[in-house]
This record gives C-alpha cells, sequence and structure tokens, in this order.
C-alpha cells in the first residue's frame, strides 16, 4: 500500500465524513512519490464509489457552493451545490473548469528562486528560510498584494501584516469602483447591492454583463430566468442599452444601440419621462429628482444619445408599467467609462424613481466588496512601489502585470521593490516578474472558507489530496511559516487548517445552536458552510449628484475592450477547456479579434477574419477582425483576457491583450479605470492573420433550427391547448397543431396532408400492433417518442425507462456551463485552434446561436444547445454497418466505440450533425496528439471510456451517470425518483433550462415538459422523433406601443 | 499497313471487323506480339507508375498509424475524396461488363475488337475501387466486422446498411467479373502458351488455359459458358452502381436522398467506363499499330455510347434541380443552389461542360472519327465523372440542414496522393495486363474472319 496515507487508521476513521483526501491535504504534507494501487485497501474507500466534498468555488470573486466529486482519491468533477444560497446549484463555465486550474501540467512544481532569466528549484525550508530573514529585515516596507480575499484567510493575512507592520493590499481587475462610489452616493452603502431579478418583470441593462461576469453571475442567470418565463401579462422584458450587443444583451428583446459613453443620458431620460410623467411612486426626493434630471428631456437625450426620443419615452413607460418592479442595471464595460459613477448614479435614480429600490435591487445578499481598492488607489501604490517604499512584496491571488494597462507602469515600478515573492501557483506574469515563488496549492486541494457575500459563510474543503507531483503548499501555510522564520507573533494557528478552525469559533458561538464545536464543524464542512436567511438592509436615497451631459467620443471610433465570459479578467486562460469553448458572440475559439461592424469593414476593404489594425494613442493592435452587426458603426470591441506572455502553454501567445489599447484614464469620482470610449483609429491590416470559428454561418436560412413563439400566440394556444385536453384526449397536443396554430414553420406545404399522407381510417378503439408503427398511423400516435417501435416491441418490453430531455429556449441564456461540465464529465480532449477551425470540434454538446434580427431596434438572436437528439428513428442507426451505434431498450442512441469501425456514415447522415469524429488518436500518451497530458489526465471520469483514434462518439445522455442512478435505486429495492438522474449539462445549467429524465413516468417533468406548450422538435419533418424536445423561446414585442 | 488503315476508312464502317490484311496468321502475330519482355518505354511508365504509387501509399501509411485527421475531413464533410475514388473507380468498372456482356447478349460484334481491354480495365477497376472503402474507415484494421461471419461474440452486421448492401454488391461484382475475365482468356492464353519460349511464361499460360486443346467439345463447354456468365454479369452492371448510389440515395442529407440516384449513377458509370475504355484504346491501337485490329468505325461506335451516356447524366442534373425547384424542401433547393452557385461552383461547371457540355460535340461525325478529339474528350468526361461524384458529395454535406455545421472542406495533400495513387494502382495492373495476358481476344476477333481456303481433295 502506498504510503501516501500517513496517518493512522483511527485519524483517518474519525476523518471519514470530512473526506479522505482533504484530511490529507489538511495535515504535513508526505513527500511526493509513486502511485501504488490499493493492494489493501482502505475500509473506507470503494473502488468504483464517488465520494463528494462541498466545497467553494475560488475561480472569481463570487464564491458559489460547489461539491467535488471525487473517485478514488481524485478530484474529477465540480457541480454546483445545490443547497448553498450562491449559486443555488448552478455553476458557470469558469467554475466548471477550474478542475483544470488544479491539473494544469504547467503548475509550478516546487519553490523556486531566479537568477537573472533563469528559474532554479529551491526546497521548501530554503525557501522559507530566505524569505523570513527577508520579512524580519523588512519590518514597515513590506506589502501584500491580494485579489480580494475574505473569511480566514483575509484575517490570518490581517494578523501577519500587522504583526510584521506590512500592508496588505486587495486588488481586483473588476473592482466595482463605479458602483460601490455611486451607490455610497446615492444609498450610503458602500457596497453592491443583489439583483433580484425573480421579483423583476422589466429589465433594463446599461451595458451589464450580469449574465456573464458581473455581480453574481449564476444566481442572476437563474433569476433572469425566471422573470423570462413571466409572460401571462406582458411581463418579462428585457431591455439592453449598450453600443456592442454582447452575450448578455443578446438575449434581449430590444437592443438600443445607444452612443458610446451616453449610457448616462439614457438613464436619466428615462427617469426624466418617469418623473415628469409621475409614473413611478410618490417620493420625498421628488424635487431633488427633477431637478437633477431636469436638462435631460427625451429630446435633448436623443441628441446626445443618437437613440429616438419615441423610443426613450416608450422604454421608459415600459420600464414604469412594472410598478416597483422594473430592474435596470449599470455595469459591465459601462461602469469602466470616463463617466461611470454618474452613470450608476444615474442608474439608481431611475430605479428610485421607478420605485424599485427595495423589491429588486435589494442590500439583502450583496457580493462583499470592502477593502478592495480602486484602481487609482492601486495606481497610487504602483507610484509607492516606484518611490521605493517597499522592500518585499507578496503577491497571491492577483496578476496585475497582465491585467493593468502598460501605462499604470506596474511592471517597472514593482521591479523597484527590494525582493518580491510569489505565492501564485503558476507562473503567471506577475510571478515571472518576481524573485521567488512558494506555490500555493489549489483552491480544491486545501482548505479554507470565503464570505462572499452577506449572510454566508462558505467553507473550502479539499476535493483530494494534493498533488503529489507539485511541491505546493496552502497560501496559509506559507504565510505563516515565513512570519515563524521572521519570527514574527501573533494570534494564528500552526497551521492554516488550525488557524481556519480557531477563526470558525466565531461562526459556531454565532451559528452553533448547541452543538459541540467539532459537530458544528462537521456539519458545516458536510453543507459547504453556514448561512442566514437573506435580510435585507433598506436603503434611502441620500443625495442626489448633479448630472452633466456626457461628452461625445472625439475619435472616428469608440474603443469598447469587454470582460470575457470565458476568461474573466484573464485568468481563465490558461485553461484549454475555456479556450476551446467558443465565445458565444462571435463563436471564435482560441484567440482575440476585433469587432467591427460590416459596413465599417467594408468600407476599410476587410473580409472577416482579415487583419484591421486599431490605434489608440496609448498603443495599437493588428487582430483579425470579426464582422458583428451587434456593434454600432462609431465602435469596435476587443475583449479581455487574452494575449498573456507568460501563464501556461494554453494561455501563452494567444491573442493579444485588449489593455494594451487602453489610454491613460478613469473615472475620478471612483478610480476605475476606463475600459470604454478611447478614440480609436481603424485600418487595414498587413499581416495574415487566423480566426478561428467554430460556427461559421449564424443565419438560420429558415430552417427553424432555433424557434421562438410570441407571447400572444402561446396565451391563445394555451387556451386552447387546456380546452382540448378537459376534452379528454390525453394526449397532450400534437406538434402538428401547435404548428399549424403558432405557424412556425415556414415550410407549410410539408404540413399540409396529401392523398397519401392522410392518416388511415381505422375502426374505434384500433389499437395497431407495434411493429406496425408507420407514417399512416394519426400522427399523435405515431410521433410520440414512446410509440417507438423499439421500446414497444419485444425488443424493449421490458424495459421500464425512455430517457429524454425537455430544453427551454427561453431560460438558455446562452452562457456554455453546459458545454464544459460536458468536457469535464465525459473525458472529451480539447482539440486545439487548427482543428476547431477546421470543423474537428470534439464537444458532444455546442451552442448554436443564432442572429435572426441583429440591427438596433427589436432583437432577436437565439441560442439553442445542440447535442445527439437520441432520435426514436435515427438516422445514424440504419446505416452503420456494425451496429456500432444502435438503439437501447431505454430509448438511448448508444454507440459502442469499441464496435466502431468508422465508417463515419452516422455523421453524413446525422441531420443534427450531432457526432464527433475523433481524427487523430487523442487518448495516447505517447503521440503528439494526446490531449490530456499529465496530470490533465488525472482528471479523466473513470466511469467514461476516453476513446481512441479512428471512432465515432456522441453525446449518450450520460449514460453512466443513468446507470449509477438506477443502481443505486436498485440497492436500495426501490423506484428511481424523478430528477434522481441528472446529466452533466442539465446538473450545471445555472438557467435550468435543461431538464432530464424518464419520459416513461407521466409524473415527470421532463414529461410535462415534453408534452406541454411550447414544444417542438428540431427538424421535426423529417421524423427523426427525437428524445430531446425543445421548448420554443418566448418572444416579445416591444416594438409595438400598445404591446407594451 | 498504312494503306489498310486508309482502305478502312474509305469503306466507312460496314464491316465489324476489317477484312484485309488481317489474316489468321497476322492476327496471332499482332496480337501476340504484345506480349513479351517489354520495352524501354514501358519499363519508364511503369517506374514512374510505382514511384507515384510509393508516394500514395506513404499517405496511406500516415491516414492508418496517425489517422484520417491528416486529411482535410471534418464535420460536416466526412467523406470526401475517399468515397468519390471508390465510385468513381466502379463507375470505371462498369463499362467492361457492359460491353462483354450485354453487347455480347445483343450481339453487337464491334465489341470483339475492344471487349478485352474493357474487361481488364473492370477487373482492375473494382481493386482499385475497392481499396477506398477498406482504407477509409477509421480503424481499417477492424474491416472484416463489415462481413457477415460467424464468431464467439455473436456479432452480426447491419444489413440495413447500405454500406453492407456495397460490401456485397463490389465483392459479388468483382467474383462475377474477374471470372467472366479469366473464361474469355482461355483459349487465346492457349495459343499463348503454345508459342511460350520461357518456362515461366509458359506455366503462367498454362495454368490460365486450363488445359485447352481446341477441342470441340471444349469449345461448345466454353461458348456454353460465355453465354452463362454474360447472362449472370448483366444484371450487375445495373444492380452494383444502383447499390452504390443508394450509399447515397438512402440516406436523407439534402441533395443525396433522391429516387434518381440509380438509373442517374448507372449511366454516369457507364459514361465514365465508356470514356476510359476509349483513352485506354486510342492509346493502345497507336502505342502497338493496331489501327487495323481496334479501327476507326468501333472508336465511332463507342462514342456513340458516350454520347448517349451524356444525355442521361445531363438529363439526370437537370431534372435533379427541377426536382429541388419543385420539391418541398428548402434544404434540397439551397443545396442545389449552392452547387451551382455556391463555394464549389467551380467543381460543379467542370462537371457540367466536361460531362454535358463538350461530349455534344460528338454530334458530329467528324468529331467522333477523330482520333485526338477522342482522347481529349475522354480525358473530359473521366476529369467531369470524377467531379461529378466530388461535387455530390461535398456540396451536399457541406450544406446540411442545420446551418451552424456549415463549413467548407478543403483538400489536403493527403488525398491528392489518394487521387493520383488509384491511377497509379490502376495502371500498374493495366501495364502489366498488356505485357502479360493477350489483350485482344484472338478466338473471336477469328470468328469474323473468313475460314482459310482449302484445296478441293
Amino acid at each position: 500500500m502506498s504510503d501516501s496515507v500517513v496517518f493512522s487508521r483511527r485519524d483517518f476513521l474519525k476523518l471519514v465524513g470530512v473526506g479522505v483526501a482533504g484530511a490529507a491535504a489538511g495535515c504535513a504534507k508526505p513527500p511526493a512519490d509513486k502511485l501504488y494501487p490499493y493492494l489493501v485497501a482502505p475500509d473506507d474507500i470503494l473502488p468504483g464509489v464517488p465520494y463528494f466534498y462541498a466545497s467553494t468555488c475560488r475561480e472569481c470573486p463570487v464564491g458559489c457552493g460547489v461539491v467535488v466529486r471525487a473517485r478514488e482519491g481524485r478530484a474529477i468533477k465540480i457541480e454546483g451545490n445545490t443547497q448553498h444560497p450562491i449559486g443555488q446549484g448552478g455553476l458557470c463555465a469558469r467554475g466548471q473548469s477550474s478542475l483544470q486550474g488544479l491539473y494544469d501540467p504547467d503548475r509550478v512544481k516546487s519553490p523556486m528562486v531566479r537568477t537573472g532569466t533563469t528559474w532554479k528549484s529551491v526546497t521548501w525550508d530554503e525557501a522559507v528560510a530566505t524569505v523570513g530573514e527577508k520579512l524580519g529585515a523588512a519590518r514597515g516596507r513590506t506589502l501584500l498584494l491580494t485579489g480580494l480575499e475574505s473569511g480566514s484567510l483575509r484575517a490570518l493575512e490581517g494578523a501577519i501584516a500587522a504583526a510584521a507592520g506590512a500592508r496588505h493590499v486587495m486588488w481586483e481587475a473588476f473592482g466595482y469602483e463605479a458602483v460601490r462610489a455611486a451607490n455610497l452616493k446615492t444609498f450610503g452603502v458602500a457596497g453592491m447591492p443583489r439583483y433580484a431579478f425573480e421579483s423583476a418583470r422589466c429589465v433594463v441593462s446599461f451595458g451589464a454583463d450580469f449574465l456573464e461576469t458581473f455581480g453574481q453571475p449564476v444566481s442572476q442567470a437563474r433569476g433572469f430566468a425566471a422573470m423570462r418565463a413571466k409572460h401571462e401579462d406582458g411581463a418579462g422584458h428585457f431591455i439592453s442599452v449598450e453600443p456592442r450587443l454582447g452575450l448578455t444583451g443578446a438575449n434581449a428583446d430590444e437592443w438600443v444601440a445607444v452612443r458610446p459613453g451616453t449610457e448616462l443620458s439614457l438613464a436619466l431620460g428615462m427617469a426624466h419621462v418617469i418623473l415628469a410623467e409621475n409614473l413611478g411612486p410618490a417620493l420625498a426626493e421628488r424635487g431633488a429628482l427633477v431637478s437633477a434630471v431636469a436638462a435631460f428631456t427625451p429630446e435633448a437625450v436623443a441628441a446626445q444619445t443618437d437613440v429616438p426620443a419615441e423610443t426613450i419615452q416608450r422604454i421608459a413607460r415600459l420600464f414604469a408599467a412594472s410598478k416597483g418592479h422594473g430592474l435596470a442595471v449599470a455595469g459591465g464595460i459601462a461602469t469602466q467609462g470616463a463617466n461611470a459613477t454618474a452613470l450608476v448614479a444615474a442608474v439608481n435614480l431611475l430605479n428610485y424613481a421607478a420605485g424599485n429600490v427595495g423589491n429588486t435591487v435589494l442590500f439583502d445578499r450583496p457580493l462583499a466588496l470592502d477593502g478592495l481598492a480602486s484602481f487609482a488607489e492601486f495606481a497610487a501604490l504602483t507610484q509607492e512601489m516606484a518611490d521605493g517604499a517597499f522592500d518585499l512584496a507578496f503577491v497571491h491571488g492577483a496578476n496585475p502585470a497582465y491585467a493593468t494597462p502598460a501605462w499604470a507602469g506596474f511592471a517597472d515600478a514593482f521591479g523597484k521593490v527590494g525582493y518580491k515573492v510569489s505565492l501564485s501557483g503558476t507562473l503567471d506574469e506577475t510571478a515571472a516578474l518576481c524573485d521567488m515563488i512558494l506555490p500555493s496549492s489549489h483552491a480544491l486541494e486545501s482548505w479554507g472558507d470565503a464570505q462572499t457575500a452577506k449572510g454566508v459563510w462558505s467553507l473550502q474543503q479539499p476535493g483530494m489530496r494534493a498533488l503529489p507531483m507539485f511541491e505546493s503548499r496552502a497560501t496559509g501555510d506559507t504565510l505563516i511559516a515565513v512570519a515563524t522564520a521572521a519570527g514574527l507573533t501573533g494570534s494564528w494557528g500552526a497551521t492554516a487548517f488550525d488557524d481556519l478552525k480557531a477563526r470558525w469559533a466565531a461562526v459556531h458561538s454565532r451559528f452553533g445552536n448547541g452543538r459541540s464545536f467539532e459537530q458544528f464543524w462537521l456539519d458545516s464542512v458536510q453543507a459547504g458552510g453556514v448561512w442566514e436567511p437573506a435580510a435585507n438592509t433598506a436603503v434611502r436615497w441620500t443625495g442626489t449628484p448633479s448630472f452633466t451631459a456626457p461628452a461625445p467620443v472625439e475619435g472616428e471610433f469608440a474603443l469598447l475592450v469587454t470582460p470575457s465570459n470565458n476568461f474573466y479578467d484573464g485568468r481563465g486562460a490558461n485553461k484549454p477547456w475555456l479556450q476551446e469553448l467558443p465565445d458565444m458572440t462571435s463563436k471564435a475559439v482560441w484567440g482575440s479579434w476585433a469587432e467591427i461592424h460590416p459596413e465599417v469593414a467594408a468600407k476599410l476593404g476587410v473580409k472577416n477574419g482579415e487583419a484591421v489594425v486599431i490605434e489608440t494613442s496609448a498603443g495599437k493592435l493588428e487582430v483579425p477582425a470579426y464582422l458583428y452587426k451587434g456593434i454600432r458603426k462609431d465602435a469596435v470591441a476587443l475583449s479581455l483576457g487574452q494575449g498573456h506572455s507568460a501563464y501556461g502553454r494554453y494561455a501563452q501567445s494567444r491573442g493579444v491583450n485588449a489593455l494594451a489599447l487602453v489610454p491613460k484614464g478613469t473615472d475620478e469620482a471612483s478610480g476605475a479605470l476606463a475600459y470604454q470610449g478611447a478614440a480609436a483609429k481603424l485600418s487595414r491590416g498587413t499581416k495574415a492573420m487566423a480566426l478561428y470559428l467554430q460556427q461559421a454561418e449564424k443565419n438560420q436560412h429558415g430552417r427553424e433550427i432555433a424557434q421562438v413563439i410570441p407571447v400572444a400566440a402561446l396565451l391563445a394556444g394555451s387556451a386552447h391547448g387546456n380546452g382540448h385536453a378537459a376534452a379528454g384526449e390525453g394526449h397532450g397536443h400534437s406538434l402538428g397543431r401547435l404548428t399549424e396554430k403558432g405557424g412556425i414553420l415556414s415550410e407549410e406545404v410539408q404540413q399540409k396532408p396529401g392523398k397519401y399522407t392522410e392518416p388511415l381510417a381505422r375502426p374505434e378503439g384500433y389499437q395497431p400492433p407495434a411493429h406496425s408503427i408507420s407514417a399512416f398511423e394519426p400522427k399523435e400516435k405515431v410521433r410520440h417518442p414512446r410509440s417507438n417501435p423499439v421500446t414497444e416491441g419485444s425488443y424493449g418490453k421490458n424495459a421500464k425507462h425512455r430517457w429524454a430531455m425537455a430544453i427551454d429556449l427561453t431560460a438558455c441564456n446562452g452562457c456554455s456551463a453546459c458545454v464544459v461540465a460536458c468536457y469535464a464529465e465525459n473525458n472529451i480532449p480539447v482539440v486545439g485552434p487548427e482543428l476547431i477551425h477546421k470543423g474537428r470540434e470534439m464537444a458532444w454538446i455546442r451552442i448554436d446561436r443564432f442572429e435572426d434580427k441583429l440591427s438596433g431596434g427589436a432583437n432577436d438572436v437565439r441560442f439553442i444547445p445542440s447535442m445527439c437528439q437520441h432520435c426514436s428513428d435515427a438516422p445514424c442507426e440504419m446505416v452503420c454497418p456494425v451496429y456500432a451505434t444502435y438503439h437501447n431498450p431505454e430509448g438511448l442512441n448508444a454507440q459502442v466505440y469499441n464496435r466502431c469501425v468508422g465508417t463515419r456514415y452516422c455523421s453524413n447522415n446525422c441531420p443534427y450533425k450531432a457526432r464527433a469524429f475523433n481524427w487523430f488518436d487523442y487518448s495516447a500518451p505517447e503521440k503528439t496528439t494526446f490531449a490530456f497530458p499529465e496530470p490533465l489526465n488525472w482528471q479523466l471520469n473513470p466511469d467514461v471510456t476516453v476513446r481512441s483514434k479512428g471512432v465515432m462518439e456522441k453525446c449518450t445522455m450520460c449514460v453512466q451517470r443513468i446507470l449509477e442512478g438506477k443502481g443505486n435505486a436498485r440497492d436500495e429495492k426501490r423506484d428511481l425518483r424523478d430528477g434522481e438522474i441528472q446529466t452533466a449539462c442539465a446538473q450545471t445549467c445555472p438557467t435550468q433550462a435543461i431538464t432530464f429524465g424518464d419520459l416513461a413516468d407521466p409524473a415527470s417533468a421532463v414529461h410535462a415538459k415534453s408534452y406541454g406548450e411550447r414544444k417542438y422538435w428540431v427538424l421535426e419533418e423529417l421524423h427523426t422523433r427525437p428524445g430531446v424536445t425543445y421548448l420554443q423561446k418566448i418572444q416579445r414585442e416591444t416594438t409595438n406601443e400598445g404591446h407594451a | 499497313m498504312s494503306s489498310a488503315i486508309s482502305k478502312n476508312i474509305a469503306v466507312d464502317g460496314v464491316n465489324d471487323v476489317p477484312d484485309r490484311p488481317v489474316t489468321q496468321k497476322t492476327l496471332n502475330d499482332d496480337v501476340l506480339s504484345m506480349v513479351g519482355w517489354p520495352g524501354k518505354v514501358w519499363w519508364a511508365l511503369f517506374l514512374f507508375d510505382l514511384i507515384v504509387l510509393a508516394v500514395a501509399l506513404a499517405a496511406v501509411r500516415n491516414l492508418i498509424v496517425q489517422g484520417w485527421g491528416v486529411s482535410g475531413f471534418m464535420r460536416p464533410v466526412m467523406w470526401a475524396v475517399d468515397i468519390t475514388n471508390f465510385v468513381f473507380w466502379v463507375g470505371i468498372a462498369h463499362c467492361g461488363t457492359l460491353v462483354s456482356a450485354v453487347l455480347f447478349l445483343f450481339r453487337s460484334h464491334f465489341r470483339r475488337a475492344v471487349y478485352r481491354i474493357a474487361e481488364a480495365m473492370t477487373v482492375f477497376g473494382v481493386l482499385t475501387a475497392a481499396m477506398f472503402p477498406a482504407i477509409h474507415t477509421g480503424r481499417p484494421w477492424f474491416d472484416y466486422w463489415l462481413f457477415p461471419y460467424p464468431n464467439q461474440r455473436q456479432l452480426w452486421t447491419n444489413i440495413r446498411s447500405p454500406l453492407e448492401w456495397d460490401v456485397f454488391a463490389v465483392n459479388t461484382y468483382l467474383t462475377v467479373s474477374s471470372i467472366f475475365f479469366l473464361v474469355g482468356l482461355i483459349p487465346d492464353c492457349a495459343a499463348a502458351r503454345d508459342r511460350a519460349k520461357h518456362p515461366v511464361l509458359k506455366l503462367i499460360y498454362t495454368i490460365f488455359s486450363f488445359g485447352w486443346t481446341g477441342a470441340n467439345y471444349q469449345w461448345k463447354h466454353f461458348y456454353g459458358a460465355y453465354l452463362f456468365f454474360a447472362a449472370l454479369a448483366t444484371p450487375l452492371v445495373f444492380s452494383v452502381h444502383s447499390v452504390v448510389s443508394w450509399d447515397f440515395a438512402m440516406a436523407q442529407t439534402p441533395g443525396w436522398h433522391s429516387t434518381l440516384f440509380a438509373p442517374y449513377f448507372v449511366a454516369g458509370a457507364i459514361f465514365s467506363g465508356v470514356g476510359m475504355v476509349i483513352f485506354l484504346l486510342v492509346i493502345i491501337r497507336k502505342g502497338f499499330n493496331l489501327q487495323h485490329l481496334v479501327t476507326i468505325d468501333h472508336m465511332e461506335k463507342l462514342a456513340k455510347l458516350v454520347l448517349l451516356t451524356s444525355c442521361m447524366v445531363g438529363y439526370s442534373y437537370l431534372t435533379e434541380f427541377f426536382m429541388a425547384w419543385y420539391g418541398p424542401s428548402k434544404a434540397e433547393r439551397d443545396v442545389f443552389w449552392f452547387r451551382a452557385t455556391g463555394h464549389y461552383w467551380w467543381a460543379f461547371w467542370i462537371m457540367f461542360s466536361c460531362n454535358v457540355i463538350f461530349p455534344m460535340s460528338l454530334w458530329f461525325k467528324p468529331v467522333r472519327r477523330n482520333m485526338t478529339a477522342l482522347l481529349v474528350l475522354s480525358i473530359l468526361v473521366n476529369i467531369g465523372m470524377w467531379f461529378e461524384r466530388f461535387v455530390i458529395i461535398v456540396t451536399s454535406l457541406t450544406r446540411t440542414f442545420n446551418p451552424a455545421n456549415w463549413f467548407y472542406y478543403k483538400i489536403s495533400i493527403t488525398e491528392l496522393a489518394l487521387i493520383v495513387g488509384s491511377f497509379a494502382w490502376f495502371f500498374m495492373f493495366f501495364l502489366v495486363f498488356v505485357r502479360v495476358l493477350p489483350a485482344f481476344s484472338i478466338s473471336e476477333i477469328k470468328e469474323t474472319l473468313p475460314m482459310p481456303k482449302r484445296r478441293a481433295h
């Protein structure tokens, strides 16, 4: 047996509930060694049985609750913790991919010292001694620069900083400075509210990418989906006010293409209409508000914003019609401009004037952002560094060398610090500037806690023992060791784990409820933390700022540097899943591009994918152009996150860092860096460029793949449908009727019964034999996933289930968390940009983006998750010569990898093109095409085959999870419960757009959705009878005055 | 001899075979002189052929060792040059059986001069074609799974799959056409055997002549068997390429899913096959000075067959477009519009001009009787027919139902190697054939010669 388990069996049993691997990580670390299989297995580990550890996601400051799934001591998947108030079971694409941070092959292997440009490995003892000595000597001249920290680590850092006389500065690239400053001014609270989308009836977003990076995206996405599902009385509108339609904006019913930087005027113009027409509640501050917006008449605003006055009035009235349940959100790059604070204040005023504050703008569970330095404060700190104020600097969780523009001078100033120590786990740009690296363990292999939102104390439990090939230590352990070596004393524990537990004594005293600490600790660790019910802090209007009309951007084009849904501020770029995940606006992968309007491109003579040069006063970049109709003609947009000069093989030298174009400029009121609004010049580039698109065609060509249903048709239809059901038909509605009613299919001719397609006249009560299901049977019977020859015939006569999926396109917002979850669950290889560009993507689920209307005004961009449809009459099954793909008795279209010869006929005949072929050997470690370099292969799910060269693969509806669920039910001698089995995509979906279940169970959720209103099958006319049913996206008309 | 040629032209194709100066003796000499130790030209051609083949084999090695990723294939175009080559060579193979079996049954005597070449082309064409389904799979080492052999895993093949039909169709065709070829060779091999000096050659001919002595009962059985195999092979002319066409027609991909495909493919196969026969004959009759055996009249008849099948193919193209326009499917309409005007417009117009426009010149008799014109046309026809298969496969797969999957296939160096390699493979057999086996049927041509006059007793 491996000596990796060094504690005794007694200790082992004590910690069983906490988790074997976690306990190992918390104790002293054994030396790195080889792995041996269990000869004498520990009593409590069953090979093949997963263990789950509640923890906290640390990929962004939000800190969603997660559950780590571990198999044989390795974390193989993380999923949202359904019990946790942050995330509520959903997890975004970045969170899903944090496993690849843990298993990043480019993690720092041991402490390292830099001499010149080369790094030399040293032992921990030497490293700690060296740094301890420096810390002892640099009393009062030490800087501790971290990302946003909370909980025990922050307290520990504070304590050590106090003992060492050091300064602790927390800085984040997305620090919400303007939001905090404006809220302080208008509400007297320097925090960020929680936006209760679920209570809203109408949302107006001022550039806020609230489904991507802004605020608490996962929770917000869930609330947003709940709002969008409301359609009964005209609710659920979403209007996006931004110069460039991002992923969040693409979900809007209407795109108000405002001139860059003038969102402020539009918000005030709306407030002006509401106040002038007295559409909001009676307010004590009305006088002050009216005078603040007096200059912003719709006509004046129209001139400033390039938005017609009628539109401003219309959306203001629509917004106010929600009677206190509208929600205006300012965020994203709109709050990273020269007048950002004024904009947020204006939006606060708008919310206040419409009576939304307290209903949809709540301070019950805001993000904890206190103590976070603004960019201006960070710039001041940079100046201090440049002035030689520090002899020693520790950096942890922040990468300012990448995430600040060059003119901020961080690299030079940092060079003036006497000795620089990075506690980063990877060699990022800032670590590359340091003199020593003391690698920190990844969040998934170390203990910790987080208080990222008010009233929530999350615990971060390791999902596994620290990876043996990396000699890393928990950040807290490193700091304690260094402090001890420096001879510092203070109130901290002997190890970070002790310290954490000690600091949780306070939480225990508050939430213990008479439990012993150990019991409380165990309960908390198992649950992922403790939290109290959200209680709103009422705010009142504390001050009305005076607003001045924003000055227009001077140059021909305004530069928009947008946060990335995939990479956040750039920290996601070293994860191949995120690089391979298409950006949901351009559908580009593995690189950078500039979004420009096609007309602008035509003027420049630039085609899609050709080089364009963007020049601002700060610099010049040459990138491929992406022609995008969702951007104003006077703007050019680049996304953040790429262009790393270090940070591992997956991040390095991909695309450009858009910050190189951001000129000197901040929002003076808050100190936020201005990502938006610099004057830019465009010209045709000369370099050969590559734009790797995963989906080139975004026009549906009338194919009705992603369908919508107007609210009016839906309301009329549900009345009709109810009446029909009451007549005792019992079949639900047929798809044919729905399409006739809604006029959904453009190809009417295919829907008309012809001479030979009329249902055959049958005597009353005639039951067709199972084998005779044919096109001559009535539609209601034939087009019924359950009347499947396979499940009705002798082959599957004992089959109890028909696995199926229902996907609600109203809820799907294109966030792509499902895609990454599928990569993680199903061992899907990452193939790199060239192969993606060739059309060799391996993803089993992809989200197609269709731009039906994208030119300002009414907006119709549709996202449709597309995977194997598990057809009852599968075209792929018919053509496989060797039965490698066949229909299993439970309705799954199964793919037998070891039977597959690789004729690829199945893919050619699949109308959904849901199949991926292994063009190369992605699974052979000896080949250059190996997709899982050590230790990324540690993440592979042992329940799923890693496919070899030459075989076809596709979505299995997570058959391994189905088997696991069925096995569990059998062991417990019970029937399966609906919802017990969830596919990886359905599990992670922040909006629960995907419902998986058993169609043979009439009480199941998937049954209700599959036979409910809005249902349709993609390419129904091909009669494939899919197991995946889609629910049409509810479409609202906003440009129609009467409708509002 | 040149006078004989000019005389033949003057006669203007009344006789099937020229009666002069061909005699029993000269016929044997002419045909069997082709057989024997080759000259420098042959060796140069053969060496060049083997070099090309070696390059192609290197490409195949990469495909098998590294995977099909080295090709330009992708989703949605998972077939392209592989199946294009397959269908092309199966099509080429069609003409042989048509000429030897169908025309035999219809007593079209002009076939006698050309059928041996056509049959050899058939066998080598099928051998070339059969390579592609075998190597195009992702795991060629498991190709034998496509054969329904009893195994202890109790796995069987899916007989609903058109690919499985292909397995049977191609193997049947290979078997029957090979037998037909070998049966026809028996009397000629016996003649060669009797002349052969080298013991190895003697052995080969002995084997291929199956103990032929020219006895009366042997002739009786020979003709009986020949008629039987002709009758057996005739349906195959239509069935094999129909089955091949169903690889496409049975799929529901727009541009493939059509009931027209079987007759359309058969006509196209004969079209390309006759084109290839013309190409080979023009070269051989020039290279071996056999203009008196394969006359201008024979060539003109083959040219008429090209004209006929060109009209049928052209009609099929237009029907496809008409049905796409007339039918209800938008996807179908889009794919045909794309075919003619989209990304691969050039491939479509190469196909259309080579297969329909240029062959229309064969309506003119001087063109039909001009060997240079026939040579150029036969090359164009084969280029056109290769592109026909390319257009059907690639343009249809490029534009399937979901626009999100529209990507363009780009040919890679590997596929180019496969294309030239397939020709090298074919010509390797053919070059050996013309030097080893009698390329013209001595016995059948002799039937048209006047009996030797004998003195009365």
